[in-house]
């Protein structure tokens, strides 16, 4: 039978990868001969304190966790669509397939005051403006264990980056998956969707390894069609009742739409991204109080995206033709490397520290100006002590310092108290600081186009759309905040509230200065022809400061069946000096709301509905790009079914119910959609 | 030699087994191996009888050296492979078994009523549900796995739940592959999960899975040994091999003065142990591990 013959193939690979590690049979090493053993043996340690979440009520900050149950109640595709769920964050698609999210506003095309790691791993980008790379990171979505969102600044345990805020995507562990699962959807505007996944168990490894692809046509009217293929890896090998290893691997590619219809400057075209990872993490229990954690991980992408444009724009008025290349291919190696110890858990106190190594490396001839790459080290030491200093009091006191090659090292702190006032409620306060490094782009742009022509005998500089700035240094986040929260599992609900303020400062910003350049062109004209041009640069100079709060309240008396409402208010105010004070005031929306409720109707079917208020704001594109008060909702309807030996799911789910609906700017839509699911997993 | 030497060696020897002869003991301790556990115990046993009969010799051997058992008055297997190459051997003296599960014990060959008895591994199933009862009073469900070796098993924990009002999950896991569905249904609601020792359903590669189910379904797991607590279980109900000795030893200080030996018993003496940061991470706070035991005690009246 091929189908056995392939399973046996499949498990035939994993007992290779399995002897290759040299992982001795678990089971057959540590249990003492005879039933007894079963007693008197040892097991591997399952749930450790990383897996662990931490408990709210002990967070050193506000935390959002969105469980499976949610996430596919949601209906949502794509990962970054979850945030929608956490209150002060926005998302937008600046493409059907460029997914924008931030909290707390302070943004533009490529958000990056917030981190985003999946299973630990940062899904940042070093290219352009360094945002999320969403399309690029291969976790199906199904694949998804929790999403723990850690609402506030938390460069103490994840570095610079985490400037506003930290989502921590954590996929499925291997030993959790059925044997095989396919799921299929189909909608309109071109949706079509297909997640293939197969998982193995034996005493020597757990591994599970998915194949998805994500297709649709995008936004409405913008040439934005994408077909993202994944495939995603995980295994977890016990090298003995205290030593495991967790590999990780992963390859994405995408062809995305981008570019504008029309557009002489911004053709529409197809951008290929190819990315590939593995990851290695060794972890020991030196003994129950005492984790060792050590983590490689080596990470390549390519990116191709080039073409020739033909008289664009000023050079329109030229009376023969010239050619202007555009090549934004871009090769991005990525290594890091990271060693954490924490220490003790049942004992009133708990320490971690590590220290994490990285080094991205950038080669791109249209952002750096030439072939030559840039690389940008970075090595950061941290440590964070909780301390239980009575049953009702946990003081949490951290630091990072980190110290990157091209920018001086900076001192993250932070200090928090978490007063539980009763059995259930928590009160909790927390102050501190974190910076923002600038990315490579930030600080080395050097973004020329050249026009070629037979008639120019050199080429000739006719735009530089970026340089560089060579004296940005890392902009800084002073904040504090009051949280609060009540936990009644008899009744079973929940009330998180959190008031924050923000002060930014030095704030990385883009400017705008005009210039004129001159075209050489001896053949008609004895002097330089001048072209008008606009360049941008970064600058660190205005300060804006953030203020609101935050709050959701979640009734969940059934796994499946919840009504969640969460509400958030921010207000910024530009520093005196801020040239876009107006953008950056209105970068974030003063009221934003959500309602997310899910019911178990029994016999299998649930029905659930999402909607979302969000009052005006723009993505800093400028007066033109803001966006109105917005609404949207979003239902689903999911039945489960047994079919002999296997469990399905068939799923009816309606996005924007209203009709197109924008998130970025007002003149691009996303159209309603409609789409069903089948899945079936045994 | 002298002749004088030869005659000193003669009576010296004589000396030395008569001292043997009278130094005789009258249990003899067979182990499965030696080392760990069954030393342990071994230990234990050996302290404890020496408290309550001082004059008893214990002399210990391993399974691979078993000689005749003729003259001992009273045998202790420690571990199910003593017990069973014991169990094998046509004349013997009366035998305690211990250490040992009751899947072992029951499926022994060559057992007498009234000649041999057991001290097992198992918690008495009430034991168990009186625990979830202290020390998880929030949940109201228990969910249990039944394979092939633990019909009565999980039959017995069933009955104790009912009889204490609570609502039971149970699921049956004949094939390997049904664990994954038998854990979705049985923890669809939060539930207390009662870990059996039938290695069919909890052994060390499927209590990944289970343990992990469990822990998202916010489901507390009670394990049956320590290493069960170190794996992710919130709570951990268990005898140490040190507790078995010790209780193996008042048997056989009953059984020597007489009488024939009593039916198999579950463990008197145990431990609890908790995993509270497991226990806070899905929102259950639990009191100190002695506080929960003195509780248990107290329910059943046993020792504290």
């Amino acid at each position: 039978m091929p189908v056995t013959g392939f399973r046996r193939s499949v498990a035939r690979l994993f007992a290779l990868l399995a002897a290759l590690s040299g992982a001795p049979a678990f089971a057959a090493e540590t249990l003492p001969p005879g039933g007894e053993g079963a007693f008197l043996g040892e097991l591997p340690v399952v749930l450790t304190g990383a897996r662990l979440l931490q408990a709210q009520r002990d967070a050193p900050g506000a935390l959002t966790v969105l469980d499976r149950e949610m996430i596919a109640a949601s209906g949502a595709r794509d990962l970054a669509e979850l945030l929608r769920l956490v209150p002060g964050f926005q998302v937008g698609q600046l493409s059907g397939s460029w997914p924008l999210a931030t909290y707390h506003g302070l943004s533009d095309q490529a958000p990056r005051r917030m981190l985003v790691l999946v299973d630990g791993r940062s899904a940042h980008s070093p290219y352009f403006l360094s945002g999320i790379e969403w399309e690029q990171i291969p976790l199906a979505v199904e694949d998804v264990e929790r999403i723990e969102v850690f609402r506030g600044s938390n460069a103490v345990a994840y570095g610079a980056n985490a400037f506003l805020g930290v989502v921590n995507i954590i996929s499925r562990h291997p030993a959790d998956t059925p044997r095989w699962r396919f799921k299929a959807t189909e909608g309109n505007d071109g949706i079509s969707d297909r997640t293939l996944s197969a998982g193995f168990q034996s005493p020597e490894l757990a591994a599970r390894l998915t194949v998805s692809r994500r297709q649709d046509r995008g936004l409405l009217e913008i040439p934005d069609a994408r077909r993202s293929d994944h495939v995603d890896f995980r295994a977890e090998l016990p090298l003995g009742p205290r030593d495991w290893l967790e590999v990780f691997a992963g390859l994405s590619r995408s062809r995305v739409g981008v570019g504008e219809n029309q557009s002489e400057t911004d053709p529409s075209r197809r951008r290929h991204i190819d990315l590939g990872f593995a990851q290695v993490r060794w972890n020991r229990e030196l003994d129950e109080n005492n984790h060792l954690r050590v983590s490689l991980l080596h990470q390549t992408e390519e990116g191709r995206d080039h073409y020739t444009l033909t008289n664009p724009g000023d050079l329109a008025a030229l009376p023969f033709p010239v050619r202007v290349v555009v090549d934004y291919d871009s090769t991005i190696t990525r290594n890091e490397f990271e060693v954490e110890q924490t220490l003790g858990g049942t004992s009133p106190w708990r320490m971690n520290w590590g220290l994490n190594y990285r080094e991205d490396r950038l080669v791109s001839r249209q952002l750096l100006g030439d072939r030559s790459p840039f690389t940008s080290r970075y090595l950061r030491v941290f440590a964070n002590g909780e301390w239980r200093i009575a049953p009702d009091w946990l003081i949490n006191l951290g630091a990072s310092l980190e110290d990157p090659n091209f920018a001086k090292a900076k001192l993250a702190p932070r200090l928090s108290a978490n007063y539980h006032m009763t059995q259930s409620q928590t009160l909790r306060f927390a102050l501190g600081q974190a910076h923002r490094f600038p990315t490579p782009f930030e600080k080395r742009a050097d973004m020329r186009f050249y026009a070629e022509s037979s008639l120019i005998t050199e080429p000739g500089l006719v735009a530089q759309s970026y340089r560089a700035a060579p004296n940005l240094e890392a902009e800084r986040v002073s904040f504090q905040e009051v949280g609060y929260l009540g936990e009644w599992p008899q009744w079973r609900t929940t009330v998180d509230l959190r008031l924050f303020r923000e002060r930014v400062s030095a704030m990385i910003e883009r400017r705008v200065e005009d210039r004129i350049l001159l075209l050489d062109i001896p053949s008609l004209s004895p002097t330089p022809v001048p072209i008008p041009a606009q360049t941008a640069y970064f600058d660190n100079s205005v300060s804006p400061t953030l203020r609101g709060f935050e709050a959701v309240a979640t009734y969940r008396p059934g796994l499946r069946s919840w009504i969640q409402i969460g509400h958030s208010q921010i207000h910024i105010d530009a520093s005196a000096n801020d040239p876009k004070a107006d953008e950056n005031e209105r970068s974030a929306p003063r009221h934003s709301s959500f309602v997310f409720a899910a019911w178990d109707l029994g016999r299998g079917v649930q029905l659930s509905a999402a909607h979302y208020r969000t009052s005006g704001f723009g993505w800093s594109a400028g007066p033109n790009g803001r966006l109105d008060d917005t609404h949207r909702t979003d239902l689903r309807l999911a039945y489960r079914f047994a079919l002999g030996p296997s469990r399905g799911v068939a799923a009816l789910t309606a996005q924007s119910l209203e009709g197109p609906y924008s998130d970025y700017r007002p003149t691009q839509e996303a159209n309603r959609r409609l789409f069903a699911t089948l899945g079936f997993e045994f | 030699m002298t002749p004088l030497l030869r005659l000193f060696l003669l009576l010296t020897g004589f000396a030395g087994a008569w001292i043997a002869a009278s130094a005789q003991a009258e249990v003899l301790v067979v182990v499965s191996e030696s080392g760990g556990a069954y030393d342990e115990a071994a230990d234990a046993f050996r302290a404890e009888l020496q408290r309550l009969a001082p004059r008893q010799e214990v002399a210990v051997s391993t399974v691979g050296s078993l000689g005749s058992m003729g003259e001992y008055q009273l045998i202790v297997t420690l571990g199910s492979q003593a017990a069973r190459s014991v169990a094998a051997m046509g004349q013997r003296p009366p035998t305690i078994h211990s250490l040992l599960p009751r899947s072992a014990y029951d499926r022994m060959a060559g057992l007498k009523d009234g000649r041999d008895t057991a001290v097992l591994l198992d918690q008495p199933a009430s034991r168990q549900v009186d625990l979830i009862r202290v020390a998880l009073p929030g949940f109201a469900r228990i969910a249990l796995l039944e394979g092939s070796e633990s019909r009565e098993l999980v039959g017995q924990l069933a009955e104790a739940a009912r009889e204490r009002k609570f609502t039971i999950a149970r699921e049956v896991v004949l094939r390997e592959n049904d664990l994954f569905t038998a854990l979705q249904r049985a923890l669809s609601d939060p539930a207390a999960l009662i870990a059996t020792p039938d290695s069919t359903v909890f052994n060390g590669y499927s209590i990944q899975n289970i343990m992990l189910t469990a822990y998202r379904q916010r489901s507390p797991v009670l394990g049956f040994s320590a290493s069960y607590v170190r794996a992710g279980a919130v709570l951990g109900l268990y005898s140490t091999p040190a507790q078995i000795g010790r209780q193996t030893a008042e048997l056989a200080k009953q059984a020597l003065t007489g009488g024939t030996l009593p039916p198999p018993q579950n463990p008197r003496y145990f431990e609890i142990s908790t995993n509270p940061q497991v226990a806070r991470s899905i929102g259950i706070l639990l009191d100190e591990p002695a506080q929960i035991r003195a509780a248990v005690a107290k329910l059943e009246g046993s020792p504290q």
